[in-house]
């Protein structure tokens, strides 16, 4: 066990070097732009997975907890000023806040029953959004509403990389920025797979019946892996807004929402590496549909539909019972 | 008292609708476990099949309702061939079916804006004219849409109930391996009841955009309405869907009327929320027994 998890961090010192390296690469603006963006999706799909991988909750309205953070920020950006650096601990907070309402929604159900409800508060938080038309302020002729509505928000300010870095090297700070965010939220996936936590949890997905019997209060646990994800998840979005410089309702909608639950099922859900594989293969699918954006759902709803009916557990799954079936004593023929 | 009639006609007339497109989500998930939410598509596959019959073919108006049912019975068919026959009974089939329809419906949004175009298109299943009783004022197509949900309804609850093939659907939802056992053909079963599903999705969709109109994305607001509402009647059960379509028909109107159209989902959600706290399968819901 304890060697399990030193190998895990050591994987992670090692991916995060090895990423921190990449801009001496000399990347152009885009690919590192592209690389910054999955990096923040890797985070957000590590803590989306501890939720819904390991401890078996089948919320597919994790994308809410990412919102409300995002648009904590970029709210406190826009009205107070403030540095963004200050409303990245509300967007934590924010998150925390959305996945508690999840957590009590969610208290005492089961499978379809939670997919149904948390994606409902996430459409509904969407809806509201995009309904949001009353005029807030004004500036000229045009008028914006408070949350920005359909258009979403944009110009609420940076993490001052530019006044720090120069122009040119901007994209440099966010870059790393984004960057310790995965390992971080990477880092507390790790933590909380191998805390007794994490014991729990798979107990409770593998046998909930069994786990309840063995004294495992299942709300309790269900209740603080909710608020785990929440925060880090309010983060990422806090941290997305930032790097992207504009915020809107699109991350609610259905073709983001498949898009990073391709990225947990195609790399293995409930691994702690299963994110950040489906995240490359995510990557270079998108990348490789550069000229044909009008197909590039299709490409990942195809891709998922394939592995989910070949590799139920994803690739981390298919490289386990290959690795089993290599390693295991075959009789002598 | 013109309000009370005005809520009162708008329930009974929405009430149908999502009873009309709710009832294939519980059809499906009561007798094979699956949770479809590729029912979106199948809705929007059936509103174009309407479109390409009437305005396409230049046939009656009247025939876009079986154009609906013959697309929503493709649909159907793809998404058993397609995906339900290679992993019905393999683990985690619940889970699996789930993502495998979302991504199912991905692909149709996909393909009509693609081949079709996101262009808004009329439904043509249309009825012109307005029935007059005192102070009551119902448009004939709101009558027409609650007739037909309500014959769809009652012609699925005879199939279910009536025939072989209800017979052999209520066994294999009892237990698949007793049913197996006792000679039941489960996987014919299952294309026979996806394909009955699409058929209702599709004749739903056909209703549903008559008031509307008809668009790649039409589907996904029903999908969300009747996934809401199969949830308050507890998941599986038709009676269940029928009522929690009123109810729900009826909260959502009286919201929509005192505090405003944006309010009606949002209220009716937090109500079912609520309800589900206290009875976390439903109203009509069964707690299920597991074995371990």
């Amino acid at each position: 066990m304890r060697s399990m998890k030193s190998r895990d961090l050591l994987i992670l010192l090692l991916f995060v070097g090895v990423l921190s390296l990449l801009p001496a690469l000399g990347l152009s603006r885009y690919v590192l732009g592209q690389i910054t963006l999955f990096i923040l999706w890797a985070a957000v799909v590590s803590q989306w997975n501890l939720v819904f991988g390991v401890a078996g909750i089948l919320s597919i309205g994790h994308m809410a907890l990412f919102a409300v953070g995002g648009y904590a920020t970029a709210l406190m950006g826009l009205y107070f000023g403030m540095s963004l650096w200050w409303t990245l601990p509300v967007a934590a907070l924010a998150g925390l806040l959305m996945s508690l309402v999840m957590a009590f929604a969610t208290f005492r159900l089961r499978g379809a029953y939670v997919v149904v409800v948390t994606l409902a508060i996430a459409m509904t938080v969407y809806q509201l959004l995009v309904t949001d038309v009353a005029c807030f302020r004004q500036t000229q002729s045009v008028c914006y509403s408070f949350s920005g509505g359909a258009r979403g928000l944009s110009r609420f300010g940076d993490f001052g990389f530019r006044e720090l870095l120069g122009y040119s090297s901007a994209p440099l700070g966010n870059f790393y920025l984004s960057l310790i965010m995965l390992a971080l939220s990477i880092l507390v996936a790790i933590m909380v797979v191998y805390s007794p936590y994490g014991q729990a949890f798979k107990a409770m997905r593998d046998n909930e019946v069994c786990a309840a019997s063995r004294g495992i209060e299942i709300r309790k646990y269900q209740a603080i892996v909710f608020a785990v994800s929440g925060v880090f998840t309010g983060l990422s979005g806090g941290v997305y807004a930032g790097v992207i410089g504009t915020f809107g309702p699109q991350v609610l909608e259905l073709p983001t929402l498949l898009f990073l639950l391709s990225m947990m099922v195609v790399g293995g859900r409930g691994t702690i590496w299963g994110p950040v594989v489906g995240t490359i293969v995510l990557a270079l699918i998108d990348e490789g549909f550069r000229d044909l954006a009008a197909w590039r759902n299709t490409a990942y709803a195809a891709v998922l539909s394939i592995i989910l009916l070949t590799l139920p557990e994803g690739l981390m799954g298919g490289f386990a019972s290959l690795r089993k079936w290599a390693l295991s004593p075959r009789k002598e023929g | 008292m013109e309000l009370l009639t005005g809520i009162l006609t708008s329930t009974i007339a929405l009430g149908a609708i999502y009873a009309a497109s709710s009832v294939s989500l519980a059809l499906l998930w009561g007798s094979i476990s699956m949770l479809n939410l590729a029912h979106g598509a199948l809705i929007v596959i059936g509103a174009y099949g309407s479109v390409a019959v009437v305005t396409g073919l230049g046939l009656p108006w009247w025939t876009g309702l079986l154009g609906g049912m013959i697309a929503g019975a493709a649909g159907g068919l793809l998404l058993y061939v397609s995906q339900v026959r290679w992993i019905f009974g393999k683990a985690n089939f619940d889970l699996r079916i789930i993502i495998l329809t979302m991504a199912f419906s991905t692909i149709v949004v996909d393909l009509i804006n693609n081949l079709i175009g996101a262009k808004i298109l009329r439904q043509p299943f249309q009825v012109e004219g307005r029935f007059v009783l005192g102070a009551l004022s119902i448009g004939h197509q709101t009558l027409l849409v609650v007739c037909c949900s309500a014959l769809m309804v009652l012609l699925l609850q005879l199939v279910v109930h009536k025939t072989n093939l209800g017979r052999l659907i209520r066994a294999v939802s009892q237990d698949i391996t007793a049913a197996r056992l006792n000679g039941v053909p489960v996987q014919a079963v299952i294309f026979q009841v996806m394909v009955l599903a699409g058929i209702i999705s599709g004749a739903s969709g056909v209703l549903l955009t008559s008031s509307t109109t008809v668009y790649p994305g039409a589907g996904f607001d029903p999908l969300l309405k009747a996934l809401i509402v199969c949830v308050l009647g507890g998941l599986g059960s038709i009676p269940g869907a029928l009522a929690a379509s009123f109810a729900l028909a009826g909260l959502e109107t009286t919201v929509q009327y005192t505090l405003g159209v944006k309010w009606g989902f949002p209220v009716s959600l937090l109500v079912v929320v609520l309800v589900l706290v206290y009875r976390p399968t439903g109203l009509f819901g069964r707690q299920e027994l597991e074995r371990n």
